[in-house]
């Protein structure tokens, strides 16, 4: 209950802060259109099915990606540079609640609104452009999406609060996260979609936790995929997020022996 | 002119003590802005792994506009980037008072006071980049080219040096929208596309993005020999414009400056 209340608080708190959400909105909509704009000249040199994908198909892929990029990329990693170089992590240990579900609190509201305004947007996109696209989902397959959407998040925050806990050992954590974002825009399906890597490549992906984020969430909504495999998916990224825990404690366990409070 | 020269050249000698004396910090901006480099190129090869050509560009012309935009971006973010990082900040926590008062132009020392060594990596890796792909597909520059090439390099960063001062002037007014930098960071990625590509936009919006594009298409279509006098006119006129446009705005938006601390 208490984790509740420090959640709406976070919310509060967003809140204030709508212009600059609406910047963050500007930049996850930016990219998935650039990309969707090129693909339109590629498929206009060869032909409409390319690959299996129809145009609608990759514009529906990238309509979601809008969403999905506010939605499940977790940016807690963000804040090591407050809570460890600048030692603000002291105040969180004082406090009577754990730093995993304090982060999982502020975290949330953020990535909410975000997701907000990209199916704002998605919705807007639909209306003008896509009225050629079409969706289909049955119902005995929302619950399996819905939870497909919401271990995905799991596996996300799992990954960057990792992240996150290498700056115990670091401080300076910059580099890093900017080798994660190259590695999600990759293997999360950011550029393209998996489906048009290199077979080798693309079957590489699907050993990583990444395409667990948003490309199997997106592959699962665009209805790609069955039951089985919609299940399948599901006993992974549990896997997932059970191997990315078990880091995540045991760096934290390791980490606290270690942190020291900088300035705090 | 004589003083703002001196002024500079004083920078430069005091952001490379800085390097020197935060080496590991240095050592890891060189990787990132690496990193990104090959992201950009890998990128492009992922978006044409499968395609020959793209809005009547080939494969390999791409590749070129890919690296054009390394050396475009490189220079960029040499001289600039790291300014616009500084300058939200500056004006977020009341530091502006401070540069204000100096008897030098403001615009002048927000613009310089960051030399970023650590991209010049990227910028060399760009070159050779455009070597290699131009003498693939078997075009060899002369020394006009390679003049041309660099004076609308040189107007191109001046029109997207001009955009990004025109847009985080903004903060004078909203000083906590200091993430506008991390925007315009992903609304410049949009130049490593061709021009061609957005002129397919047949909407309003096609205004945002076709100064933007211009910054690297032009000096890119110069060495592919490609370039139209159209191309060149534009960048410069859109140049002059957007340099005279972010000048006169910062005078307006200095007048409306309330300081955060004193």
């Amino acid at each position: 209950m208490r984790y509740v209340r420090i959640f709406l608080l976070y919310f509060e708190h967003v809140y204030q802060y709508r212009s600059r959400i609406f910047v963050w909105f500007l930049i996850a909509l930016l990219s998935p259109l650039l990309f969707l704009l090129y693909w339109k000249g590629a498929y206009g040199t060869s032909g409409e099915i390319f690959l299996g994908w129809t145009f609608s198909r990759v514009s529906l892929y990238y309509f979601l990606f809008i969403i999905a990029g506010g939605l499940l990329v977790v940016h807690v990693d963000e804040d090591a540079q407050g809570d460890i170089q600048e030692g603000n992590l002291s105040t969180y240990l004082v406090k009577p609640f754990s730093y995993f579900w304090i982060k999982f609190c502020s975290e949330l509201p953020w990535r909410l609104i975000q997701g907000l305004f990209g199916l704002i947007a998605f919705l807007v996109l639909i209306v003008t452009y896509g009225r050629h696209i079409q969706i289909q989902i049955s119902i005995d397959r929302i619950l399996p999406i819905l939870l497909i959407i919401i271990l995905g998040y799991m596996v996300s925050f799992l990954f960057k609060m990792i992240i996150l806990l290498c700056a115990l050992w670091t401080t300076d954590i910059s580099g890093l996260r900017q080798l994660v974002d190259i590695i999600l825009f990759i293997f999360a399906g950011f550029v393209v979609p998996l489906h048009f890597l290199p077979s080798w490549l693309y079957r590489f992906a699907l050993f990583l936790p990444f395409p667990y984020i948003i490309y199997v969430p997106i592959q699962a909504i665009i209805g790609d995929m069955s039951l089985f495999e919609l299940m399948k998916s599901i006993g992974i990224q549990i896997a997932w997020i059970g191997i990315l825990f078990m880091v995540y404690r045991y760096l934290w366990f390791v980490g606290m022996k270690k942190y020291s409070a900088v300035g705090g | 002119m004589k003083k703002y020269l001196r002024v500079y050249l004083r920078l430069i000698q005091l952001n490379f003590s800085a390097l020197v004396v935060y080496r590991g910090n240095f050592a890891s901006d060189i990787f990132a802005s690496l990193f990104w480099g090959i992201f950009s190129v890998i990128s492009m090869f992922l978006l044409t792994l499968r395609v020959t050509t793209v809005y009547t560009w080939s494969k390999e012309e791409l590749m070129v506009l890919t690296g054009v935009y390394s050396i475009v971006i490189g220079i960029f973010h040499i001289i600039f980037s790291g300014n616009f990082r500084r300058f939200s900040r500056v004006v977020h926590l009341g530091q502006l008072d401070g540069i204000l008062l100096k008897p030098i132009d403001s615009q002048f020392l927000l613009s310089f006071h960051i030399i970023n060594y650590a991209t010049i990596p990227r910028f060399l890796g760009g070159i050779l980049f455009v070597i290699y792909f131009l003498r693939r597909i078997g075009i060899s520059l002369n020394l006009f080219d390679v003049a041309m090439f660099s004076i609308f390099t040189c107007i191109g960063i001046l029109l997207l040096y001009s955009v990004w001062y025109l847009l985080v002037t903004i903060t004078i007014w909203q000083s906590h929208l200091s993430n506008i930098t991390d925007f315009l960071f992903d609304f410049t990625s949009s130049a490593k596309y061709p021009k061609e590509m957005y002129l397919d936009i047949k909407q309003i919006v096609i205004f945002v993005f076709v100064p933007l594009t211009l910054v690297v298409t032009t000096p890119t279509k110069i060495f592919l020999h490609k370039v139209s006098i159209s191309d060149m006119i534009w960048t410069s006129i859109l140049a002059a414009v957007f340099f005279i446009a972010s000048r006169k705005f910062w005078k307006f938006a200095l007048k409306f400056y309330t300081s955060a601390s004193s």
